[in-house]
């Protein structure tokens, strides 16, 4: 492994043109951010993973150019990989909506309901706006299995990554409202 | 003058006054003769008592033809009872005989019928049976009751006993099928016997039904029968079920027997069923004797030609053994009284039958024929008596117990099956078994030799830590188990670590995708085109 790094780094120091620095994005919940330290409720639904589309499985933003081509951003990047902060951040976002705790993975019981997403599409397209094309599925405690599906977009509001980072973070808090409501429902 | 002189007659002289009397002597003698001879016979009737009778006025019958009149009645002092004094009329002579009989018409009210209402207005009177053959009999004894045949009816008298008193009355009928075809005509009561008797006439022609092989039995009431099989109800027709009657038939399976005379006596039997269980009426006893235990041998129990049921055991003639007193000392055979039926092998029951069977046994004895004794149950230990050739059993004939001729026994299927039981235990007897049982116990010592020695390695203090250690080696391995937990720092650590590699090998692949497009690209510097911005359309 550390010959690999050593030639990563011997091919970066022999690129005489300066590289500018990437943009780095990272994808978290506002709340989390706000200092809370209370005792949390029992959570009454596991979220059991959330899985996304090959060509999202990779650090660059992905945006959909003119000629209807897709473009993978080398220069703006997520800081963390998708599958992993996006479990994260929908939990967070779903217990939000429902105001109750998620359990997230291992933390995951037999006896609770499980939710698990599959994110087909989430980048730029051509036309200014984020598209979110989501599944999610519901299997209650007896084993039976509900299965939905979310397809939105959000125009950006601004030019630029980071509008396009907004946009996809609003279609994902909707897709979290949209299961909260489906699971009180 | 002359002085008349009376003529003095000289002779006996008779008056013919005396022609008037002489004339009415003979007319008196002819009047009597004539009386007399047209008179007819005068014959005295013993009655049980005048009920009904008037001297002068009672008119005696025949055939509803007046043929004479109660002369007079007086009371019969010895013999008791009432004499009647009856005039006939001359031709009634020829009624008079032996077997003719008088009895008082009166009206009667049976159980089956009303008769003799016209007695009611015209009074009692007598009626007379004539006889079949004309004598000079003048006393007679008057029935108690009418007759219910005439004596000149054709058909058959039979007399019938039963141990068994019935509901039966003189009157009542004998059915055939439900077919009336004759009647009781009296019953009484054999206190010898101790049996009822009971005289019937069949009818002409129903009297050619009648043969020897043919038995009587009640059929009076509703005979109700429950059994596993379920309800069987019976009944015959209502004159039966009401006042009784007795009906004859051929058993199932017999054949047809040989004509019988008037007065013949048979059996009334109770009921169908009773005949069913003994049907025969003709047989033979025989006297078997056997040396062997004869458990299970019961009064009853069959005896049998190869399967064939001849006849019955009767008894254990315990008495004539005990008066033999050949119990004592040597243990004498113990006699068996049996009774073999021809009726059984379908040739007929009668009498000549049963003479001819006997014959055949005394035949088949002297060929080998055996009694012996063969057990029928295995699970109830019933016996019976088996008749069967045995040609290699010495010669013998037939013996004779008191007044009964005796069959030669031979031990029976059981008997022999003792005596290989009893070789097999003598043959058990002989085996070295005392040897056997030695070097048993030898090889039970060493057996027990080695178990001490194992436990002995099993209370080694050693033994019992080696469970202890393999206890705490389990112990330890469940541990590194559980730290091999998804939750275990291990566990965390490799998938941090495998995420690492996996974001390496990418950047590689990126690496090596750059260099496959600008083969160069390891020394002469790329260039990264900028990344196209997102832009917001109004």
């Amino acid at each position: 492994m550390r010959i690999i790094l050593l030639l990563s780094l011997l091919i970066a120091g022999c690129s005489s043109q300066p590289v500018t620095a990437p943009e780095i994005y990272l994808l978290r919940s506002a709340a989390a951010q706000a200092p809370q330290a209370t005792a949390l409720a029992p959570p009454q639904v596991g979220l059991a993973a959330v899985t996304v589309a090959d060509y999202l499985d990779q650090p660059g933003l992905v945006l959909e150019t003119d000629s209807g081509t897709l473009h993978r951003a080398r220069q703006h990047l997520w800081a963390e990989p998708l599958r992993t902060s996006l479990l994260r951040f929908m939990a967070n976002e779903v217990g939000t909506a429902l105001q109750a705790p998620v359990a997230v993975g291992a933390l995951v019981q037999q006896e609770l309901p499980q939710i698990s997403i599959r994110i087909d599409q989430l980048h730029g397209s051509n036309d200014g706006a984020a598209v979110l094309v989501a599944y999610w599925e519901y299997a209650a405690v007896d084993g039976a299995i509900q299965s939905y599906r979310f397809t939105r977009q959000q125009a950006l509001a601004d030019d630029g990554y980071a509008a396009l980072v907004a946009a996809e973070k609003s279609l994902l808090i909707q897709l979290a409202e949209a299961i909260a409501a489906a699971l009180e429902g | 003058m002359d002085e008349a002189k009376p003529a003095l007659a000289t002779g006996p002289k008779v008056s013919a006054v005396w022609v008037l009397p002489l004339i009415a002597l003979a007319l008196g003698a002819w009047v009597v003769f004539y009386t007399l001879s047209t008179r007819g016979p005068v014959v005295e009737v013993r009655f049980a008592n005048a009920a009904g009778l008037m001297a002068q006025k009672t008119k005696v019958k025949y055939r509803d033809v007046e043929i004479g009149v109660v002369q007079s009645i007086r009371l019969g002092h010895r013999q008791g009872g009432i004499v009647a004094t009856i005039q006939l009329q001359p031709e009634a002579e020829q009624l008079l005989g032996d077997d003719a009989r008088f009895w008082v018409v009166t009206a009667r009210v049976g159980a089956g019928s009303i008769t003799g209402l016209e007695t009611l207005l015209s009074g009692a009177y007598i009626e007379m049976s004539p006889a079949q053959v004309a004598s000079k009999k003048r006393d007679y004894e008057a029935l108690d009751s009418p007759p219910w045949t005439a004596p000149d009816a054709a058909g058959i008298r039979l007399q019938l006993s039963s141990e068994h008193a019935h509901s039966l009355a003189p009157g009542d009928a004998v059915v055939y099928r439900g077919f009336k075809v004759g009647r009781v005509e009296s019953s009484s009561f054999d206190p010898v016997s101790r049996r009822v008797n009971y005289q019937i006439f069949i009818d002409a022609p129903y009297d050619g039904l009648i043969d020897s092989s043919i038995r009587f039995w009640d059929i009076s009431g509703i005979s109700l029968k429950m059994d596993a099989g379920g309800f069987e109800l019976s009944m015959g027709s209502l004159q039966t079920i009401l006042l009784g009657g007795i009906t004859f038939g051929t058993p199932r399976g017999m054949a047809k027997g040989t004509p019988v005379e008037s007065g013949t006596s048979f059996i009334l039997h109770k009921n169908y069923a009773e005949i069913m269980q003994d049907p025969y009426r003709y047989g033979i006893y025989y006297v078997v004797q056997f040396s062997q235990s004869i458990r299970g041998l019961k009064p009853g129990a069959p005896v049998e030609y190869r399967g064939i049921n001849l006849g019955y055991v009767v008894r254990i003639m315990l008495s004539e053994m005990l008066g033999e007193k050949s119990l004592e000392g040597t243990g004498g055979p113990i006699p068996v009284l049996i009774y073999l039926e021809p009726g059984r092998l379908e040739i007929g029951d009668s009498q000549e039958l049963a003479e001819k069977l006997r014959e055949s046994i005394a035949v088949s004895v002297n060929n080998g024929m055996r009694a012996s004794l063969a057990s029928g149950n295995l699970l109830t230990g019933a016996m019976y008596v088996g008749l069967d050739f045995f040609p290699d059993d010495e010669t013998q004939s037939l013996g004779s117990y008191g007044e009964y001729p005796t069959i030669p026994t031979i031990s029976g299927d059981f008997g022999r099956i003792m005596q290989q039981v009893t070789q097999f235990l003598e043959k058990l007897n002989d085996l070295p078994l005392d040897a056997t049982f030695s070097g048993l116990n030898e090889a039970v010592a060493e057996l027990q030799g080695n178990l001490s020695a194992l436990r002995g390695i099993l209370d080694d203090a050693d033994t019992q830590a080696l469970t202890g250690q393999l206890l705490q080696v389990l112990q330890q391995l469940e541990k590194v188990a559980g730290g091999l937990t998804p939750d275990s720092p291990v566990y965390q650590s490799l998938n941090a670590s495998l995420r690492d590699l996996n974001v390496t090998l990418k950047n590689v692949s990126d690496v090596s995708r750059t260099i496959s497009e600008k083969p160069n690209a390891l020394i002469m510097p790329v260039e990264i085109p900028a990344d196209p911005i997102p832009e917001a359309r109004p």
